[in-house]
């Protein structure tokens, strides 16, 4: 019968050193995944945090007579909202008959199988890791895109849909989608971009779906009218001929990465996009549209304090051990506490129909 | 699930200081809470800056003279809506000698200064309205 408390006694698969491993994944997946560039890791103290919206505020003073007084500049205060989040966790369990299977294939060799397990735990360990960035990442584009967070209970499937409350002027809806024939795509676009440009400030560009993108490269004017007819231009042309116009950087950003998300309590999956169908954002000057609360998790003190040196980081995904039905069954978890904390004043996004 | 998003402020202008120039002569005023109204006091109970009062702590009326304007938003009660039924008065400072803008204090006020407010009979304090 096997016997879960030898594993303590391997330097591997200690929670210290699975949660040193599953903090070394690298969070961006191969490039795969990019809250960070839009909502930078920020640490907080808590899974409850007020946040504060930025505002632009431009006031001007005024000229004085000589001898009186000039302008009275009032304090302005940002709104404020509090937001409080639950833990991101996924874990994996080994029950008797799969260690028993493997004890069989190793004729019962504890070295070998021991070195086995040393090296399929901590892979393991490791896709643990990399799903939870996954709802991270799936999280902060949603907050970004619609406003809101979705979240399912992992137990029963039911969704809780949370809205950030952000005002209903910077999520609009296009009263004619840009495919229409009725409407030019691109001059559509330009018009969206230049009340971006108002409302969020300096832009590097959009971001968007690449149906989105294709339509309004399809509708922008024919770089050459009057050489050649119906040529349609490429998407650098159009990010030139965009810069041209607006007299600012501007480039296209087309996401169609997807995940695998799970449809309900059990382990029927579903391909999704990362980025919503039709939604046009602004990404504003430096990327940053908010930024991510990583909270401590409360277990990665325990870690951190027992083995100093590993520099754990107690915000990082912590792996944490479980032992159940008298040794016959282990129980891998990995934990993290991150929260999407966007800002208002950089958000301004279109339903564009397309 | 606890995952939540309360709008805590909506966020605004704090109540601006109408004063111009400097106050340097202050004096304490009792002021009898139930007499004030909504306009002088916000919804967090705070009797705002620059409300003109008398001597005896009443808003201006037909026989109340100018004695001090309220030098800084002071909280006086809980609210704003429940004054009546307050008995205990509460001390709040005043500046007797000063500049006001008046622009800037009906913009707190959400109201336009009354005649009485603006007029000045004899034994009014020096408060003088800029506008």
């Amino acid at each position: 019968m096997p016997d879960f408390t030898w594993m303590q006694a391997e330097a591997e698969l200690t929670t210290a050193a699975l949660t040193v491993r599953a903090q070394t994944v690298n969070p961006m997946d191969l490039d795969n995944l990019l809250y960070n560039q839009f909502m930078p890791r920020r640490n907080v103290d808590q899974t409850k945090l007020s946040s504060l919206t930025t505002r632009d505020v431009r006031i001007t003073a005024d000229r004085r007579e000589w001898n009186a007084r000039g302008r009275y500049i009032n304090l302005v205060t940002p709104p404020r909202r509090e937001l409080e989040w639950v833990p991101i966790e996924s874990y994996f369990k080994l029950e008797e008959k799969e260690i028993n299977d493997l004890l069989n294939e190793v004729r019962g060799n504890q070295a070998l199988f021991r070195s086995i397990i040393k090296a399929r735990i901590p892979e393991r360990t490791e896709l643990l890791a990399m799903a939870n960035w996954r709802r991270l990442e799936l999280d902060v584009f949603e907050a970004w895109a619609l406003g809101r967070i979705t979240a399912m209970n992992p137990q029963t499937g039911v969704t809780f849909v949370t809205s950030y409350n952000f005002d209903v002027a910077r999520y609009t809806t296009a009263g004619t989608a840009w495919n229409n024939g009725a409407v030019n795509a691109y001059n559509e676009f330009l018009a969206w971009l230049q009340l971006a440009y108002e409302a969020v400030g300096p832009l590097a560009g959009a971001y968007m779906r690449l149906a989105t993108r294709n339509a309004i490269v399809a509708d922008a004017p024919n770089p050459m009218p009057g050489a050649i007819t119906g040529l349609v231009p490429t998407v650098s042309q159009v990010e030139q001929r965009i810069q041209d116009e607006t007299g600012r950087p501007f480039r296209f950003f087309v996401d169609e990465r997807t995940v695998e998300t799970f449809t309900d309590g059990g382990i029927t999956r579903q391909t999704v996009k990362v980025w919503p169908a039709q939604r046009v954002a602004a990404v504003p000057a430096g990327f940053a549209v908010g930024t991510t609360a990583f909270a401590p998790v409360a277990r990665a003190y325990d870690i951190s304090s027992q083995t100093p040196d590993a520099g754990v980081d107690v915000r990082g995904v912590t792996v944490y051990h479980e032992i159940g039905n008298g040794g016959r069954e282990l129980t891998v978890e990995a934990q993290f506490n991150p929260m999407p904390d966007p800002d208002e004043g950089k958000l301004f996004v279109i339903n564009a129909g397309v | 699930m606890p995952i939540k998003v309360s709008p805590v402020t909506a966020g605004g202008e704090i109540h601006p200081n109408p004063f111009v120039g400097p106050i340097n002569h202050t004096a304490s005023v009792r002021v009898d809470v139930s007499v004030m109204t909504n306009t002088v006091v916000d919804s967090r109970g705070y009797l705002k800056p620059g409300t003109l009062l008398t001597r005896t702590g009443t808003l201006i009326g037909a026989a109340g003279l100018k004695y001090g304007a309220v030098v800084e938003a002071t909280r006086i009660h809980t609210d704003n809506t429940t004054l009546a039924a307050v008995t205990v008065d509460v001390d709040v400072a005043v500046a007797l000698i000063c500049c006001i803008n008046r622009a800037i204090l009906e913009d707190s006020l959400g109201r336009v200064l009354n005649a009485d407010e603006l007029a000045n009979p004899a034994g009014s304090s020096p408060i003088v309205l800029i506008y």
